[in-house]
């Protein structure tokens, strides 16, 4: 499965690379929400890891412009971000909205939990 | 009238204080990140070499980024910044979440955990993030206190029902100095110091304190309780009244 990871942290970056590679998926890395959508419309991936806290445009600017898109509408979002969830759970309606399937905390997420929640999707068929 | 300028001056102080420190807890989550994703992926990658050595590292990263979260969840309230509502939690299910966030550092510690329900019970009434933030600092601070003689221990998450509600606490053998520690966190918070007592670590001070904050934020009170011939520290919850189908 191709995997584009939006996450600003570039250490953290390089861990969960390696970690989904060895789950046996190619990963797009990008840092911000504007070449998340270049990187989108050139790679096609069938699934999205979003950190919400991103600099200049935030994660929920990147979804909305996203979503905004009729080929998109179907890839799964895996938020996987140093946002609580408890603060998140106002914009619960929202998010599911914006077709967010999965919410993970980052500093309680380990790697296996991670690849365990990507490996519950399957390709995108095109 | 002399005072207020003071008394203003005090609380801008505490708040800046707050401020600063729930910076610094922040800023400490990226290392900690690091740390325990690394050691986590260095598993993976050699699981034979060093294993056991990365997953220690793994297991104290992980369990540092939670006693952060908890922290911050006490000085938020401690400063009044938070306030927590209250809800119908299933209290099995919240302590059995407890007794897997804490298995990978009782494990590290030769300690079984063993989760004990005395009854059948239903919700209580609590706010979920903050009982198993505050039961978590407990289990850490007792698996500190734990008797260090003893090759194998077991620390107890249990509930049981009294008169005056769901006692819901953690429990552990042994003679472990725990009205002290309670002492220690409540002289630290009412005069500002750290920790006053030697033959605590700093760390079960700063668990206790962020327990008791906690619990006070959820109209109960941290306490020493009894449970099984063992000690522990506990709050008493009220049943939740609404209905639930069976």
């Amino acid at each position: 499965m191709h995997i584009l990871l939006i996450e600003p942290d570039t250490v953290l970056a390089q861990i969960y690379i390696q970690a989904l590679e060895n789950a046996g998926h190619s990963i797009s890395f990008v840092r911000e929400a504007d070449a998340a959508i270049h990187t989108a419309d050139r790679k096609k991936p069938d699934l999205v890891v979003l950190e919400m806290q991103l600099t200049c445009h935030s994660g929920t600017a990147f979804l909305q412009e996203f979503r905004s898109y009729a080929d998109w509408q179907d890839i799964p979002v895996v938020l996987h971000t140093v946002i609580p969830l408890a603060k998140l759970s106002r914009f619960k309606d929202a998010l599911q909205e914006m077709g967010v399937t999965h919410q993970l905390y980052k500093p309680h997420t380990t790697l296996r939990q991670l690849v365990s929640v990507i490996n519950q999707y399957t390709p995108v068929s095109t | 009238m002399k005072q207020a300028p003071n008394g203003g001056r005090q609380v801008a102080d505490h708040i800046s204080d707050t401020q600063m420190l729930c910076s610094i807890a922040e800023q400490l989550k990226a290392p900690l990140m690091y740390l325990a994703r690394q050691a986590e992926l260095a598993q993976q990658l050699n699981p034979v070499e060093s294993g056991a050595t990365f997953k220690s590292m793994q297991t104290h990263a992980d369990m540092a980024l939670r006693l952060v979260d908890s922290y911050l969840l006490g000085l938020d309230l401690s400063n009044r910044q938070v306030s927590l509502e209250l809800e119908p939690v299933p209290i099995a299910a919240a302590l059995y979440d407890v007794a897997h966030d804490l298995t990978p550092i009782a494990k590290q510690r030769n300690t079984d955990i063993e989760l004990v329900l005395a009854g059948k019970y239903g919700q209580v009434m609590a706010h979920p993030i903050g009982l198993r933030a505050a039961l978590y600092g407990l289990g850490f601070v007792l698996s500190e206190v734990i008797h260090p003689e003893k090759i194998r221990n077991t620390l107890r998450v249990a509930a049981h029902r009294t008169k005056g509600g769901i006692v819901t606490g953690l429990y552990i053998d042994g003679p472990a100095d725990l009205q002290t520690s309670i002492a220690a966190s409540k002289i630290s918070q009412n005069i500002g110091m750290r920790q006053p007592f030697t033959n605590l670590t700093a760390s079960s001070g700063a668990g206790v304190f962020v327990a008791n904050t906690i619990f006070d934020a959820m109209d109960t009170k941290l306490r020493v309780g009894r449970f099984k011939n063992q000690q522990g520290l506990a709050a008493t919850l009220q049943p939740s009244k609404q209905l639930q189908l069976v």
